[in-house]
C-alpha cells in the first residue's frame, strides 16, 4: 500500500497508514475543507482526526498522483479518473470546461475518490461451473451497482478460465482493459495476476481495443469491463458472431433492467448471452451471488 | 643537450596546452548540443508515450553526466516529498550542473527549463520549451561564433608562452 500513501501531503501519510493498516478500506475520500473519509464494507470513518483537508494538500494530492505530470493524464481527467501503479483508480470532481458542449478539461479539483484495488483470488471460483461449457464458456454478463465488486469478480474469471483446471484446458483470454483497472498494467506489465494465457491490451478504448484483438491475438474468451455506449455493444456481437466467447461486465442493479437497456433487450431476444451473473452487496459487506440463464431463469 | 631536452619539454607542454583549451571549447560546445537533444528528445517521448516525467527521465541517452543528472531528478521526484518538480529540476541542475563545463548564465537557462515539463497540458509545455529551445540555439549560436576565435588565441598565447620560456632560459 505504500503507493497509496505516497499519494498523500507528508503530514497526512501517517494517518493513512494508520487506516490502511487496521481497515479493510475499499474508498478514501477527500474532499476540500473536510476530513478524510475512509470507507469499508462496515461503513465509513473520518480517520479520527479532526483535520480539514485544504486546497493546498489536494493541489499536492494531485501532483503526487499525476506524478508531477498532469499532461499525461489529460484524457483520463477528462473522462473524470485516473489509474495509478497498482491498479488503483482515481475518480476526480471538480470543475469541468467544456467547447461546444464537450468536456475539454477539468479544473480547481477539489474532490477524490480513491478506489482501492482488491485482487480476492478464488472469488469467482464458486461460478465458474455455470460458467464453463464443453468448448469454453457461456458469454457472460455480470452485473452489478457500483462498487459492488463486479471488476474484482471478472478478474477471477478470467485468470481461473486462463489458468484452467485438470479436467479443463486452459483457454486464451484477451482483455481489453480501457482503464488499466483488470490487469493494473504498469509500464506494460499486468500488475495483477490474470493467468498465464491472457493477454492485455492496455488503455484502449473498447471499441477499437475489440476490433484489434478479433484481428490480431484470435483470442478464445474476450473480456471487457464496463461495456456501456452503442458501440461496445455493436462490437461485443460482431466478437461472439466471429466465433469468440465474451465475459462482460455492465452496471446495472437487477436483471428486470436489461429489457429497459436497448441493447442489451436485443441481446435477450437474439440470446446472445446464456449467463447472466448478479453480485449484491449486503450490510454486513459480503456479496451474494445470482447466476441467470438466456431465458433469465435463475440457475443458482 | 640538457637545454635542447629542456626546450623541447616546454614546447610539448605548451602545445599540450593549447590542445586542451582547443578540447575544452569543443566539449562546451557538445554539451549545450547534448542538453538541447535532451530536451527534445523528453519532448517528443513526452507526446509519443504520455508517460509521466519520472519515467521519462531514466531512459534519457547520450552524456553520461546527463543521464546521471536526470537518473537523479527522477529519483527525487518519486519521492513525492512535496517540493514543485520545477524546483527539483533546478536545485539538482545547479548543484550537478557544474560538472557540465558550461558558463553560469548557461546553467541558469538549463536548470529554469524544468517548467517546460511540468506544465497542465502538452501545448503548455511545448510553448515554454519553444522559449527555452530559442535560448539555446542563442547560446550555441554565441559560443559558435566566438570559438573560432577564441581557439586560435588559446593555441597562439600557448604556443607563444612557450617559445617565450625557452628564449628567457635559453
Amino acid at each position: 500500500m505504500y503507493e497509496l500513501e505516497c499519494l498523500f501531503p507528508v503530514h497526512l501519510r501517517e494517518t493513512v497508514k494508520r487506516e490502511l493498516n487496521t481497515e479493510d478500506v475499499e474508498e478514501i475520500r477527500i474532499r476540500i475543507g473536510q476530513p478524510v473519509e475512509f470507507v469499508t464494507a462496515a461503513g465509513s470513518t473520518l480517520g479520527g482526526t479532526d483535520y480539514q483537508v485544504t486546497e493546498k494538500d489536494v493541489a499536492q494530492m494531485l501532483s503526487f498522483i499525476s506524478s508531477y505530470s498532469l499532461y499525461a493524464y489529460q484524457e483520463q481527467l477528462r473522462q473524470g479518473y485516473l489509474t495509478i501503479q497498482g491498479g488503483h483508480r482515481i475518480g476526480v470532481c471538480g470543475s469541468v470546461a467544456l467547447d461546444d458542449g464537450r468536456i475539454t478539461g477539468m479544473h480547481h479539483i477539489s474532490f477524490f475518490n480513491i478506489r482501492i484495488v482488491h485482487e480476492k483470488k478464488g472469488c469467482a471460483k464458486e461460478l465458474l461451473p455455470y460458467i464453463r461449457r464443453e468448448n469454453g464458456i457461456f458469454n457472460t454478463l455480470i452485473f452489478s451497482e457500483p462498487g459492488a465488486g463486479k471488476t474484482t469478480v471478472l478478474r477471477d474469471c478470467i485468470r481461473l478460465i486462463s489458468q484452467g483446471t485438470e479436467d479443463v484446458p486452459g483457454q486464451r483470454v484477451c482483455v481489453v482493459d480501457e482503464r488499466s483497472e483488470i490487469a493494473a498494467c504498469h509500464l506494460g506489465v499486468p500488475q495483477n495476476d490474470l493467468g498465464p494465457r491472457t493477454d492485455v491490451l492496455d488503455g484502449c478504448p473498447k471499441r477499437e481495443g475489440m476490433r484489434m484483438l478479433l484481428r490480431s491475438m484470435s483470442p478464445q474468451v474476450l473480456a471487457v469491463d464496463e461495456l456501456g455506449g452503442d458501440e461496445d455493444y455493436r462490437m461485443v456481437e460482431e466478437a461472439v458472431y466471429s466465433g469468440s466467447r465474451v465475459l462482460g461486465t455492465v452496471h446495472m442493479g437487477d436483471i428486470r433492467e436489461l429489457s429497459d437497456k436497448p441493447f442489451l433487450s436485443g441481446w435477450m431476444k437474439k440470446k446472445v448471452f446464456a449467463r447472466f451473473v448478479s453480485i449484491t452487496r449486503e450490510k454486513d459487506g459480503t456479496r451474494c451471488y445470482r447466476i441467470y440463464d438466456e431465458n433469465r431463469e435463475r440457475i443458482c | 643537450m640538457l637545454k635542447l631536452a629542456g626546450s623541447s619539454l616546454i614546447f610539448i607542454a605548451a602545445v599540450g596546452i593549447a590542445c586542451r583549451f582547443h578540447g575544452e571549447l569543443e566539449l562546451h560546445l557538445k554539451t549545450l548540443y547534448g542538453i538541447r537533444r535532451m530536451f527534445v528528445e523528453l519532448e517528443q517521448q513526452m507526446k509519443l508515450t504520455m508517460l509521466p516525467m519520472e519515467q521519462l527521465l531514466p531512459e534519457i541517452k547520450g552524456d553520461a553526466r546527463l543521464i546521471e543528472i536526470c537518473a537523479q531528478i527522477a529519483e527525487e521526484l518519486t519521492l513525492h516529498q512535496g517540493e514543485s518538480p520545477e524546483e527539483i529540476w533546478q536545485d539538482i541542475f545547479l548543484k550537478q550542473g557544474r560538472n557540465l563545463g558550461i558558463a553560469k548564465e548557461e546553467l541558469q537557462v538549463v536548470a529554469e527549463a524544468g517548467s517546460a515539463f511540468f506544465g497542465k497540458n502538452l501545448e503548455e509545455n511545448e510553448r515554454k520549451l519553444a522559449l527555452y529551445l530559442e535560448q539555446m540555439d542563442f547560446m550555441i549560436g554565441t559560443v559558435r561564433a566566438k570559438q573560432k576565435e577564441k581557439q586560435r588565441v588559446y593555441q597562439t598565447v600557448s604556443i607563444l608562452g612557450g617559445m617565450m620560456l625557452i628564449i628567457l632560459l635559453i
